[in-house]
């Protein structure tokens, strides 16, 4: 295809994450999207790329209190807990639902210890499986006395290393931003033989109330997200494009599709909107067909062709 | 656009996200605001409880969209009315704009307020912009259940925080108190609540005690609820589960549609287990007997 016939012609849009195909790059992020079923009362959500589910627990998790929720300049802080069903609950309702939305979907697991892991992926697989694994290593430890996962290495590359063992299905980390060097857990997660890296997950913040000196949120700390954090978002996402080959889902504060080209020109093979949800409702849509606008724009027949194409010479 | 995105509603649509123009506000108490909504795209409706989703922000990148409950709908006219206090940076974006000015609205949200069938002896009790529910939930027993004796309860700090106006405009005869006392009952409504939950279930036991066929048409059969954390739990503590009650429950909220469990509420099921349910889509309204106020 010459220079002028792609010009014209509808982009491709479809990106290849481990063994499963998106028809477009445009997913939505878990924690963000239920199961899927509600807002496929509001949009077809068989057109996205793919569906992140809410995390998924071997047992049913009540959350944390309220107030979850506390809103910041263009972004917002969340403490959810994790609530949900659980693992069982998961298969026997949510599965079904899931299968029938007309997109892929990837669950995303959570534990307090490595074996938590391994039971839900078990229980799934079991039951006919996933399409895919989303690994949530921002969560507690509770063997290693309640730090984060993604903050010791060593655990990491174990529950990586585990879950890669019993599952050949599209393995997916999703990255803690709240370290030093993020490009270690992407190093980890390619070596371990991961599929992809979702990159990021909220970072820790706080708010308080000066009038009572208590924390806006029922605990002290939350997950900041939304487009006050997408400037650290892309440059993560370049940081481990420089590091691994394998995909990268790039996140944080896509509301427009300027905004997700930024990610995909930054190294992002696709893309998760997920407070920007709340920004715009009809954001996703318009992310797809805005991305699509800007490779006919630029005669570009595939949207792989961007990723990873910043010019960065003049900054060095 | 040139995606098939745009062009594919999903089979069983329940949520809409619309333009909507304002043609009008008032304020009818300090820092209370009726705001009049055009939403000429809409043809569904809404029941008493409901709420809309509004972007009070002219930028991509500002607040998330601020729930509202619905005061009023005029279906013929497509025209939504919300009552709203001003309390934080969306609110006194809202109240700073003109008439005219284009406004994204998510709609319909949230459950409806259930009243029995054969209600005779209904009370809505209020305090501060719960109001707002309560006014529409009586204008449609009104136009709905004629026979039924609604009593309306009105609670707030002083007398401008009543919304007097909005009563006399809706022909709704209310009690009133303050707990300033500037105007009606020196004290909490759920003081006048109390008074006369106590009276007809003497009443009610009187009755039952001659005839149980005149039961059903002296106490309450049925109460609404919507205000403060701490009047929905004293009203939850007077009525007891003596007879079928409802809260409309508030909680901050981001996607409005039940996705994100950011605005959840303790339930206790019917078999005691705790539950968190979403305000937003399981929600508003909740069983009140069901309800864990935690504060």
């Amino acid at each position: 295809m010459n220079h002028e016939q792609s010009k014209h012609a509808i982009p491709d849009l479809t990106v290849r994450i481990g063994s499963l195909e998106l028809k477009n790059p445009v997913t939505v992020a878990s924690g963000c999207f239920g199961y899927g079923e509600e807002y496929n009362e509001f949009f077809d959500v068989g057109l996205l790329g793919a569906i992140f589910t809410k995390a998924v627990s071997k047992e049913p998790r009540l959350g944390n209190p309220t107030p979850r929720l506390w809103e910041t300049p263009a972004g917002m802080l969340n403490s959810i807990g994790l609530q949900n069903p659980g693992v069982v609950t998961f298969i026997k309702e949510k599965i079904p639902i899931l299968n029938s939305l007309g997109t892929t979907w990837i669950v995303n697991v959570v534990g307090k210890a490595i074996r938590d892991y391994v039971a839900v992926v078990m229980e799934i697989e079991k039951a006919g499986g996933a399409p895919g694994y989303e690994l949530n290593i921002s969560c507690p430890n509770v063997e290693g006395e309640g730090m984060e996962f993604g903050k010791n290495p060593k655990v990491v590359e174990e529950l990586f290393t585990t879950l890669r063992s019993i599952t050949d299905k599209p393995l997916i980390g999703k990255l803690t931003p709240n370290v030093t060097d993020i490009t270690l857990q992407a190093r980890i997660a390619e070596n371990c033989g991961l599929d992809a890296i979702s990159v990021i997950n909220t970072l820790s913040g706080m708010a308080i109330d000066i009038e009572t000196r208590k924390s806006r949120l029922a605990k002290p700390t939350g997950g900041l997200s939304g487009p006050a954090i997408r400037p650290i978002a892309v440059r993560m996402v370049w940081e481990c494009a420089n590091v691994v080959k394998i995909p990268i889902i790039g996140q944080g504060g896509i509301v427009r599709a300027e905004d997700a080209i930024e990610f995909i020109i930054a190294g992002a093979t696709a893309v998760s909107i997920g407070t920007g949800l709340w920004l715009d409702p009809d954001c996703p849509m318009n992310v797809i067909s805005g991305i699509s606008d800007y490779l006919a724009r630029n005669g570009l027949a595939h949207v792989g062709e961007l990723t990873g194409t910043a010019n960065l010479d003049s900054a060095t | 656009m040139n995606t098939e995105a745009q062009a594919a509603p999903p089979k069983n649509r329940r949520y809409f996200h619309l333009d909507c123009a304002i043609i009008g506000q008032r304020e009818i108490a300090q820092e209370h605001f009726v705001i009049r909504l055009s939403c000429p795209e809409y043809d569904g409706d809404f029941s008493p409880g409901q709420f809309v989703n509004l972007k009070c922000d002219d930028t991509p990148y500002g607040r998330l969209y601020r729930p509202f409950s619905i005061l009023r709908y005029h279906k013929h006219s497509r025209t939504i009315e919300i009552l709203y206090k001003v309390v934080g940076s969306g609110t006194m974006w809202l109240k700073e704009q003109p008439e005219g000015t284009v406004l994204k609205i998510l709609l319909p949200l949230g459950n409806a307020f259930t009243v029995p069938n054969g209600a005779r002896r209904v009370a809505l009790v209020a305090g501060g912009v719960g109001i707002a529910p309560m006014i529409f939930l009586a204008e449609h027993l009104r136009n709905t259940r004629p026979q039924a004796d609604v009593l309306f309860l009105m609670g707030a700090r002083a007398k401008d925080g009543l919304c007097i106006p909005l009563f006399e405009e809706a022909r709704i005869d209310a009690e009133y108190a303050t707990e300033d006392g500037s105007f009606g009952h020196n004290g909490l409504v759920t003081d006048l609540l109390r008074q006369r939950f106590t009276a007809s279930s003497a009443e009610q036991s009187d009755a039952q005690a001659e005839s149980s066929d005149s039961a059903q048409s002296q106490g309450f059969d049925y109460i609404a609820c919507c205000g403060p954390t701490a009047m929905m739990a004293e009203v939850q503590h007077i009525v007891e589960g003596r007879c079928k009650a409802e809260a409309s429950l508030e909680e901050r909220m981001a996607c409005g549609i039940g996705a994100c469990f950011g605005c959840v509420q303790t339930i206790r099921e019917d078999d005691g287990t705790i539950a968190r349910a979403t305000t937003c889509r399981d929600g508003p309204v909740f069983p009140l007997d069901k309800v864990v106020f935690e504060q």
